[in-house]
């Protein structure tokens, strides 16, 4: 099994330097749909979907690999040694951020830079850390997740991660982004909930930018502060869009405030 | 009923609006509700006023926020529109409310978001099926796994014994390997006991000694004949098997010689013994023989059990010979 087929890996663009868009919770690398292209003039992109979400081969999801962040973040790092990135950028969307910043600890060299849309170093809130959740509503997110199938059913689960740019499919690929195994997306909330990197924000040497959203309630402002504080070279920007994905809801914005930072 | 018929009620879209079999809400692009319909107010148990402006948000768990923001927002976008998605809603009083939510983005002619449209069903019955349903797929889970480590527990058990077994079977093939060793390197040092005899039966002996000395002699080739049935037990547990020859012989010569000897072992003691003959292999005789001691030995039950007759001061002990 070829990394690039375990993580559905697609590049496009040109240049010297590559950027890596890594997609988080929730759906898949169509999410960059919006911020990609705009980057291929000057950098070679590379997307790809995490083990267990979109178009990657399912069966390659192993439950004990990925109950920690650093086994998503092997993952990145094998994606960059095969593709031999060096001083490349890597873009992470909300709990990938976070991967990304792991990954570029295990590999100097690897990353240049590090942009983190939306990015929480913990999200329940702790004694003098304010991360926005409750340890039980974090529970009860986790309860829940067994009521959201997403129209997904086994049956059609292969015949779509197989073949996602198949047109016979027609209406039955409605909702396919973010179409995942219950189980998988269980046990991915599960871990990213319930993750906390906090003593990992100093030890990273290089510029990191964050993008905080004006109303994210699963990144709130206070979150992307404290990475502000805690991160030794990092640039704050707080945008005007609202919720937890600017990068589909106001990539303009976003695009411009990495135009700024790369 | 046509149109043109007299009382005819034309359907008022207003009407249709507000209380259609499902709820309707208008969002704005940043999430907050610019027109709900009553349907949807009394299932929130909100007033109509009370709804404009809030945020969607407002009226979902903490679960179902994680999920709009995270899929079904995204998704919003990408595809322009989302349907099933499952949601409690949260009534005014705090109760739940599970609905089903599809929902559209009119865009304009750019592609640019202008407003979502929602409709939500009422989903309580479903939702309580689809738990059920989880509830049942969870059960039958864990009465598999329950089924799964039995048979593995099962599986161990037998597997334990199967090797106790066997090695119960390896320490009975090296007893009787013992058995046949030790067997035959007795014989050699009873051949030279033999030996002996002869050649002190040649020497002159007096009335006592005599007898003694022939007393021995017998003893001794019984004893070569008992290491030779053992080797025969060994043999033939060891898969050799065992050779009989079948004729008529004379069993008392051999049965007296068993009498004496317990008769010397226990001076005193008188045995009265009846002895039939009967078919045997000549060669086994020492078979017969053990089976002969063994129910009037000491050990004997029916001697325990006391049927032993005192007679004239002396005992009197049955001998049964009987053939195998």
């Amino acid at each position: 099994m070829s990394i690039s087929v375990r993580n559905n890996i697609h590049t496009a663009g040109s240049g010297p330097t590559a950027m890596v868009f890594a997609h988080g919770f929730g759906c898949d690398q169509n999410m960059w749909r919006h911020i990609s292209p705009a980057f291929e003039d000057r950098f070679r992109t590379i997307l790809f979907d995490h083990v267990g979400a979109g178009g990657s081969d399912l069966n390659a999801y192993d439950p004990k690999k990925y109950a920690t962040l650093d086994g998503y973040a092997d993952d990145v790092f094998e994606i960059g040694d095969e593709l031999k990135l060096k001083d490349a950028v890597l873009v992470g969307h909300s709990v990938s951020a976070m991967i990304g910043l792991l990954t570029s600890l295990k590999a100097p060299g690897m990353f240049r830079s590090l942009v983190m849309v939306g990015p929480s170093p913990r999200y329940i809130d702790d004694e003098g850390y304010t991360g926005g959740f409750a340890q039980q509503q974090v529970g009860e997110l986790l309860e829940s997740l067994a009521d959201n199938h997403m129209g997904w059913s086994t049956a059609m689960a292969p015949v779509i991660m197989g073949n996602p740019d198949r047109p016979e499919l027609g209406q039955e690929l409605t909702n396919t982004f973010c179409r995942t195994d219950p189980e998988i997306a269980k046990a991915f909330a599960r871990v990213t909930f319930n993750s906390d990197n906090r003593v990992d924000l100093a030890r990273v040497a290089i510029p990191a930018l964050i993008l905080q959203c004006s109303e994210d309630i699963i990144a709130p402002l206070a979150v992307g502060e404290y990475m502000h504080r805690h991160m030794p070279d990092s640039k704050l920007v707080v945008l005007k869009a609202t919720g937890h994905c600017p990068n589909l809801s106001a990539p303009d914005e976003v695009i411009a405030a990495m135009r700024d930072f790369v | 009923m046509t149109l043109s018929e007299p009382g005819f009620i034309e359907e008022d879209l207003q009407d249709l609006f507000e209380n259609a079999p499902c709820g309707y809400l208008s969002l704005r692009t940043d999430g907050r509700i610019s027109k709900a319909n009553l349907t949807f107010c009394h299932w929130t148990g909100y007033e109509p006023g009370e709804l404009v402006g809030k945020k969607l948000h407002d009226f979902l768990n903490i679960a179902g926020r994680i999920f709009y923001e995270t899929h079904f927002a995204p998704l919003l976008r990408m595809q322009g529109f989302f349907n099933e998605v499952a949601l409690d809603l949260v009534k005014k009083d705090g109760a739940r409310f599970p609905v089903l939510v599809n929902a559209t983005e009119r865009r304009d002619a750019e592609g640019k978001a202008q407003f979502i449209r929602l409709t939500v069903f009422n989903a309580t019955d479903r939702r309580r099926y689809e738990r059920e349903l989880l509830a049942a797929r969870d059960e039958l889970k864990a009465l598999n796994a329950t089924l799964e480590r039995r048979v593995a527990e099962e599986l161990e058990e037998r597997l334990r014994s199967d090797i106790a077994l066997i090695s119960q079977r390896e320490e009975a093939i090296l007893r009787e390997q013992f058995i046949a060793v030790l067997g035959h390197d007795l014989r050699n040092p009873l051949a030279s006991i033999a030996a002996g005899m002869q050649l002190i039966q040649k020497a002159k002996l007096d009335d006592k000694t005599g007898p003694i000395v022939v007393m021995m002699q017998r003893s001794v080739g019984r004893m070569a004949s008992l290491i030779d049935n053992v080797l025969d037990f060994a043999r033939g547990r060891l898969g050799g098997g065992l050779t009989l020859i079948r004729s008529f012989q004379p069993l008392e010569p051999m049965l007296r010689q068993v009498v004496d000897e317990f008769a010397e072992h226990t001076p005193g003691i008188g045995y009265h013994h009846r002895i039939r003959t009967c078919e045997a292999c000549p060669c086994r005789y020492g078979s017969h023989r053990a089976a002969v001691l063994e129910p009037t030995g000491e050990r004997s039950d029916s001697w325990r059990a006391g049927r032993a007759r005192e007679r004239d001061g002396k005992y009197n002990r049955p001998v049964r010979a009987s053939c195998l």
